[in-house]
């Protein structure tokens, strides 16, 4: 007859529950973003690319000596070694090992915006889980294995041939030199304006 | 008036009083949830737009933030600083210690000038990678950013949704009985003005000239207890057409004098007597002066 009939006993349990929920939450999501912070943090990163560019160095050092060796193999064979032909092709061997060391950085930036792009994903389905449960202790496990999953090696699949040009041409360079033809005849490419030349000149220009 | 119609009135009173503090309270705890409420949604609208503010800040100056990655991965790509050309006793190895060496200061220069060409052109290419970088390595973090913040968003609505589910309609279910025990008063009073009303209204108070008491019309109403005992005889069975049902009408309405109203034992007539008035009334048989006199007492008295 008198008092709520246990409306106010229910309305605070309502509230305390709700509070709860709300807080479990609340602290949930930011120590699952502390923790990803702390793992995938910009040293992490960092690290990941350097290791990732050390990665490859062995093959692409590995490569360079032997495009080199087959280089000035193929300069000695040919009489070039020391000749302006062969200051371009240090110049070249030069370009190819720079571009090499680029290309294996921007691979490993590569990996890293995809890492990052991961762990984003990562961390929000690890509080989205959470919102909807509202259980700490599964949202930490969640972010631990999603943590580990993320944190495996990022793959360095084998480069391949990069040094392949640096030896090209020289054979027919070297003949060329020797039957003193290795310049552009700059008039006999007009028509009319024949000088004669021959089947190298014809071959380098054309 | 006398003493007890006052009571009666000041029961009354007092019964609206409560009804109305009743209202008054489930009103005031009512528009308390209310609120709360309002309070939350602010809050949560807040919430919202300042994550909505932070992505925009994610967005702003894309220009000033994409030189800064560019110089950060420029300095990523900045080429290493090459192996200086070694010199021993058999020459200058120019790319590499283990290269075949050479003693040809001109091709040693030139070969120097030329790695140093294909560096810069090398260099000249990672700029360019630089740059195409910087521009969706920013654009990736504000998305990522962007995304935090919706989550962020989307935490202050799941907020909101679980006050409203869970909360809200247990905090309305308890404003709504928030005036009970006023309520419960008021109907009590109620009550206790309604069974105290005959004696307000009744014999209890000193009745003017020409007024009627209250049991003088319960009894109009609903008849005379002795009187209606009198006219049922056993179980009441007499047919209201028979001969001995016409006379049992006849004798009951005259069995008082009629003539004073104030007279109760005299005047009043049972229920009975009056049923059978009526039907004799209906069905054409000629009432007896008492019986028409009953009949019209009962119609004055609200009955009929």
């Amino acid at each position: 007859m008198f008092g709520d009939g246990g409306a106010g006993r229910e309305a605070s349990r309502a509230r305390n529950e709700e509070l709860a929920r709300q807080g479990r939450i609340a602290r949930g999501s930011g120590e699952t973003r502390q923790k990803f912070r702390d793992v995938f943090s910009d040293d992490y990163y960092a690290q990941e690319l350097a290791k990732y560019q050390k990665a490859y160095q062995p093959d692409i050092q590995r490569q360079y000596k032997q495009a080199v060796q087959n280089m000035q193999a193929a300069l000695m064979r040919a009489g070039l070694f020391d000749s302006s032909v062969a200051t371009q092709k240090y110049g070249e061997s030069a370009e190819a090992l720079a571009n090499a060391q680029n290309e294996v950085t921007a691979r490993g930036l590569q990996a890293q915006a995809n890492r990052k792009q991961d762990v984003a994903a990562a961390e929000n389905t690890v509080i989205g889980q959470l919102v909807n449960t509202a259980d700490i202790g599964a949202a930490m496990e969640n972010a631990s294995s999603a943590i580990r999953t993320n944190t495996s090696p990022t793959p360095t699949p084998m480069l391949g041939q990069i040094f392949t040009d640096l030896s090209a041409g020289l054979a027919t360079q070297a003949d060329l030199e020797r039957s003193g033809q290795n310049k552009y005849t700059v008039l006999g490419r007009i028509p009319g304006w024949s000088t004669g030349g021959s089947r190298y000149t014809r071959n380098v220009g054309g | 008036m006398d003493p007890a119609t006052w009571i009666y009135l000041a029961l009354l009173a007092a019964s609206t009083a409560a009804s109305a503090q009743a209202q008054h309270k489930t009103n005031k705890a009512r528009a308390k949830v209310q609120a709360e409420d309002t309070r939350r949604r602010k809050e949560q609208q807040a919430q919202a737009e300042a994550a909505s503010q932070k992505t925009q800040e994610a967005y702003f100056d894309s220009k000033g933030k994409q030189a800064e990655r560019e110089a950060e991965l420029a300095q990523l790509y900045a080429a290493k600083e090459p192996a200086a050309p070694t010199t021993d006793a058999a020459g200058t190895h120019l790319a590499d210690s283990t290269a075949a060496p050479t003693n040809s200061t001109v091709t040693i220069q030139g070969a120097q000038q030329e790695m140093a060409k294909g560096r810069a052109r090398a260099a000249q290419r990672a700029t360019s990678q630089a740059q195409i970088g910087a521009f969706g390595d920013v654009f990736a973090e504000s998305g990522r950013e962007a995304g935090r913040n919706a989550q962020d968003i989307g935490l202050a609505a799941s907020k909101m949704q679980g006050w409203t589910q869970n909360v809200l309609p247990a905090l309305y279910a308890k404003a709504n009985v928030a005036g009970r025990d006023w309520a419960t008063t008021s109907d009590i009073l109620k009550l206790v003005s309604a069974i105290y009303a005959p004696t307000a209204l009744g014999t209890g108070a000193a009745k003017g000239a020409g007024e009627v008491g209250a049991e003088q019309i319960a009894a109009a109403r609903f008849g005379d207890a002795g009187r209606l005992a009198q006219g049922f005889g056993a179980g009441g069975t007499i047919p209201f057409g028979s001969a001995a049902g016409i006379d049992a009408g006849a004798a009951l309405t005259s069995a008082g004098t009629i003539g004073s109203i104030g007279n109760t034992a005299g005047s009043l007539v049972g229920s009975e007597g009056l049923s059978r008035a009526m039907w004799k009334q209906l069905n054409g048989i000629e009432l007896t002066a008492a019986e028409r006199q009953a009949l019209l007492l009962k119609q004055m008295a609200g009955g009929y």
